[in-house]
């Protein structure tokens, strides 16, 4: 009867250890990730060039070096501009053009170019070079549109502005040609019918106060009084989310003149934008600053209307000759503004995720400084400070007494992002429910996964791998992004 | 009838058992196949975006194969956590089950069909993971491969309910059919039993009451079909077997009363002689001379009796030989001669064919001395008695004709029945056993012939015989 026993025990004991279990993940040692770390990487980009008919571009795909710090944009237009030109290809760049500046702002690329102008032998040039430089950062990931300035301003085409660009066709010739026939109807005539349209950045103030945030919009134009249009256009209001504000209310009675055209002693190009005193109203309503509303206009004229250097605005017949900017006096020499005035304070959106009804998250955005609107580090901290009073439906994700302090850091690797937390924090999501620590789990990992580069999240307490944070949402494998689980968009 | 229903309601039951069994695995299988197929390609699609970690074509991706309620599809990593839910629900958890652990573990594809009783396994409720709860779910899981390295897997879990409810359907159906089956069945039994099971049964009752004794049971005809003939033949047997049993005890009442009739005349004839005070030598004389007839009497019934029974068991053998019926008439003729003569009656015998029979020549020669002695002795004093051979085709033809007094209409029909008797003191008188004219008929029918008579009342008589001629010389 024993020996009977032991063979069944022995028997049950060999089928237990045969039922197949999931393969679970090799331990790990401690990685104490602290701060922002950012790897650096190779990626593929698409270069293009100017064929050696000129007609066309034509395009390469090169592998780029992206230094820790850097962005894809940056190395994209590094290669584009190198010397080391490709052996089958013609560089659309004049051999001493270089780029000035770059700005990032809400999928919106500014390109400021350093390039002589007499150098250019013909405009068929600059166009090519203006689309080369288009179509090589529109084919990067988060890239919408590109802002092509030449020396700080806009150059026209046929006497044209050439406004936000995305994607373009590759054949310039065909582009110059189209610019061609337009500025002939469009110039030529005083006919209302013929109308131009174009993509325009328009700078909106942030909800926040903090920063002017670009939105493109399609545009048309019935005359050359661009200033006037795109001035109507920003009235209309923004319509790119929640972290917009809305701008003066258009109506009759805002603008006491027309906006003109002056040169200034030193030569500048200055529109001129004349405001009744009542439009101190609608910002006091709008709660948005005097430098706001001035950016607003500055950006949005200068980002489009060609050759312009600066815009001066008046208010009841005076100009603003300073502004108070963050609590910083800032004098305005001649009353004048230029776009690197505000350059600084064009800000970018983040894409956050707050709880919603029905264990659902909701997505919202939030202006934010441009070279910060791709730190996952920094949209953790704005995620642990919770939804603001703009994020209407959302409800603060955190458990109770969880601080920035308990971000640990971040290290983005491989295009998975590693979040290191606290053991406050671990302590904290104990008494989560399931839902709870679902929505806080991928309020986390949607979040990042917004962010180029960044496609998997895995967070870890301490610098330890742990299963779960309260017994559902398994952590053993870095996780993807949850696009079912987001209710709303704002 | 309740076994006819039993036993078409067990075929039924079996057929139906099959047909559902079969028709269920075919359309299990069939779905098993699909839906695995899908999933394999499902995997096909999202195996690149899975790699690149790009959970939007995921998501995308696996959302066009799946339909609400009816279809869900999980992308799993290599640790089983789930990376993409068509439905948003088990995002971040991790999918035990078999199929899951069995592609997992190095398999390529792995199916099964959940059903309410075995849908749990490792805190999975697989049943409810469609919305609407289904009472059979299929889970089918295909591997995710990056260079034959199992990099995650896709399940997609599909509502096997529609086919569970098909299946009822049909077997609603095949239910439906059989009670219809069954009725049809009932209907075509009434029907059976009226023209079948009910004739048979009536012949039935009729034979056992015919068991018992009762010779007047007689069966119900209806129709012209083989009961109704196989009834006529009963009622035509059973009414001849009453004939026969009427006859059987009208014959023994007629062989007492025939045995009887003489015993008792012997008795009184024998008391007188045994009682008288002076003995009477005439009349004892006398008398022993007529117990001596009724003596001879009883003898001849007896022999008469003993006849019948012979040929009756068919005890009588012919002792046949090649003869010549006229020789052999005239030879009686000459034999009764004497006593027609004694009778005055004349007697005439007309030989016109000599007639070459086949036949036992005693029994020949009883059967027409009995018809030519009934003829003198029924026949008048002046009357006359013809006796006419002759041959038509291969029949001899032998008429007995008399004048005598003839026999009434009413008893003709009756004359060869045994011990029936035309007039009977008359013919007891005549020395007649009543049995007489029955053997003459047994003989005649044992030598092939046939015998009727003829006969006016008054005006005589007439009897014919007729034998097949002998072909021996022929």
């Amino acid at each position: 009867m024993k020996k009977i026993s032991a063979y069944i025990i022995i028997f049950m004991l060999l089928i237990t250890s045969a039922i197949a279990e999931l393969p679970v993940p090799d331990v790990q040692g401690i990685n104490m990730h602290m701060g922002e770390t950012y790897g650096d990487y190779y990626t593929e980009v698409k270069l293009f060039y100017e064929s050696t008919n000129g007609m066309e571009l034509t395009n390469v795909t090169r592998n780029v070096y992206v230094p820790v710090g850097g962005t894809v944009v940056e190395s994209a237009l590094e290669a584009l501009f190198s010397t080391e030109a490709e052996s089958d290809f013609v560089s659309s760049m004049p051999g001493d053009a270089s780029v000035k500046s770059v700005e990032i702002n809400c999928g919106i690329v500014t390109v400021d170019l350093s390039v002589n102008m007499s150098a250019l032998q013909n405009e068929g040039e600059l166009v090519s070079m203006i689309i080369a430089v288009t179509n090589t950062l529109s084919s990067i990931d988060g890239v919408d549109y590109v802002n092509v300035l030449i020396n700080g301003r806009q150059e026209s085409i046929h006497d044209l502005p050439v406004g936000t660009l995305s994607y373009e066709t590759t054949a310039t010739s065909t582009i110059w040609s189209v610019f061609q026939v337009e500025a002939e109807a469009f110039l030529n005539t005083s006919n209302p019918q013929i109308s131009m349209t174009r993509n325009a950045a328009l700078y909106f103030p942030s909800n926040n106060g903090q920063w002017v945030l670009p939105e493109v919009r399609s545009i048309t134009f019935q005359d050359e009084r661009y200033a006037y249009w795109l001035i109507n256009e920003l009235m209309s209001g923004p319509t790119g989310g929640n972290a917009y504000s809305s701008f003066i209310a258009s109506g009759s009675g805002i603008m006491s003149d027309e906006p003109e055209i002056s040169i200034t002693a030193s030569g500048e190009r200055i529109i001129e934008i004349y405001f009744n005193n009542i439009v101190r109203d609608y910002l006091l309503l709008q709660d948005i600053s005097d430098w706001q509303f001035a950016a607003s206009i500055t950006m949005t004229l200068t980002s489009f209307i060609p050759e312009t250097d600066g815009v001066r605005i008046y208010i009841g017949g005076e100009p603003l000759s300073q502004l108070n900017i963050r609590g910083q006096h800032i004098p305005l020499d001649d009353s004048i503004m230029h776009r690197n005035t505000f350059a600084m304070y064009t800000g970018s959106t983040c894409t956050l995720y707050f709880a919603a009804e029905d264990n659902k998250l909701c997505a919202t955005q939030r202006a934010i400084s441009s070279d910060r609107a791709n730190s996952p580090y920094a949209l953790l901290i704005q995620l642990i400070s919770g939804p603001s009073s703009a994020d209407i439906g959302t409800a603060h994700i955190m458990p109770a007494g969880v601080t920035s302090g308990d971000l640990l850091g971040v290290t983005v690797e491989n295009g998975i992002a590693c979040v290191n937390m606290s053991a406050n924090f671990y302590r904290l999501c104990q008494v989560l429910t399931e839902d709870e620590e679902e929505l806080l789990v991928y309020s986390i990992v949607n979040t990042l996964c917004n962010l180029p580069g960044i496609n998997a999240v895995s967070i870890i307490i301490e610098g330890e791998q742990i299963e779960t944070l309260s017994g559902s949402i398994f952590l053993i494998s870095e996780l993807f992004m949850n696009p079912g689980i987001v209710t709303t968009a704002y | 009838m309740i076994a006819y229903l039993l036993i078409i309601a067990t075929a039924f039951s079996v057929v139906a058992v099959s047909l559902i069994q079969l028709v269920g695995d075919y359309l299990f299988r069939q779905q098993a196949q699909d839906d695995q197929r899908i999933a394999n390609d499902i995997a096909a699609a999202v195996a690149e975006p899975f790699y690149a970690k790009d959970s939007e074509t995921l998501y995308l991706t696996a959302c066009k194969y799946t339909d609400e309620n009816i279809s869900r599809v999980l992308i799993i990593d290599r640790y089983g956590v789930v990376q993409t839910d068509t439905a948003s629900e088990l995002n971040g958890r991790r999918f035990e089950n078999n199929e899951s652990v069995a592609v997992l573990t190095g398999e390529n594809e792995a199916s099964n069909i959940y059903a309410a009783d075995n849908s749990s396994y490792g805190g999975f409720d697989v049943l409810s993971l469609l919305s609407g709860h289904s009472m059979k779910t299929g889970v089918y899981a295909a591997a995710l491969k990056n260079d034959d390295t199992t990099v995650g897997a896709v399940i997609y879990i599909s509502n096997a309910q529609e086919i569970y409810e098909g299946l009822s359907t049909i077997r609603l159906q095949i239910t439906l059919w059989l009670i219809l089956i069954a009725l049809v069945a009932i209907v075509l039994n009434l029907f059976l039993v009226k023209t079948i099971t009910r004739p048979i049964g009536n012949l039935n009752d009729g034979i056992e009451r015919m068991a018992h004794g009762d010779l007047s049971a007689r069966v119900e005809v209806k129709g012209k079909n083989e009961f109704a003939q196989l009834a006529l033949a009963f009622n035509s047997m059973s009414e001849r077997i009453e004939q026969l049993d009427k006859a059987r005890g009208q014959f023994v009442s007629n062989a007492s009363h025939e045995l009887k009739t003489p015993l008792s005349t012997i008795k009184i004839l024998i008391e007188t002689l045994l009682y008288q005070e002076t003995p009477d030598p005439d009349m004892e004389k006398e008398f022993l001379g007529d117990i001596n007839k009724e003596i001879d009497r009883l003898n001849s019934i007896v022999t008469d009796l003993l006849t019948l029974v012979n040929v009756d068991s068919g005890g009588m053998k012919l002792n046949k030989s090649d003869l010549k019926l006229g020789q052999l008439i005239q030879e009686q003729t000459q034999r009764l001669m004497p006593l027609a003569r004694e009778n005055g009656i004349e007697m005439e015998c007309n030989i016109k064919d000599s007639c070459d029979v086949l036949g036992d020549a005693t029994k020949l020669q009883q059967v027409f001395y009995n018809l030519m002695d009934n003829a003198i002795k029924y026949t008048h004093r002046g009357g006359s008695v013809t006796i006419d051979v002759s041959r038509t085709g291969r029949r001899a033809i032998v008429h007995i004709s008399d004048t005598g007094v003839g026999i009434p209409e009413s008893d003709l029909p009756h004359i060869f029945e045994r011990f029936y008797r035309v007039d009977k003191a008359r013919s007891r008188e005549t020395g007649g056993t009543g049995l007489g004219l029955s053997i003459v008929k047994q003989i005649v029918l044992l030598h092939g012939g046939i015998i009727n008579a003829a006969s006016k009342e008054g005006e005589g008589t007439v009897f014919t015989v007729e034998l097949p001629i002998s072909t021996r010389k022929e």
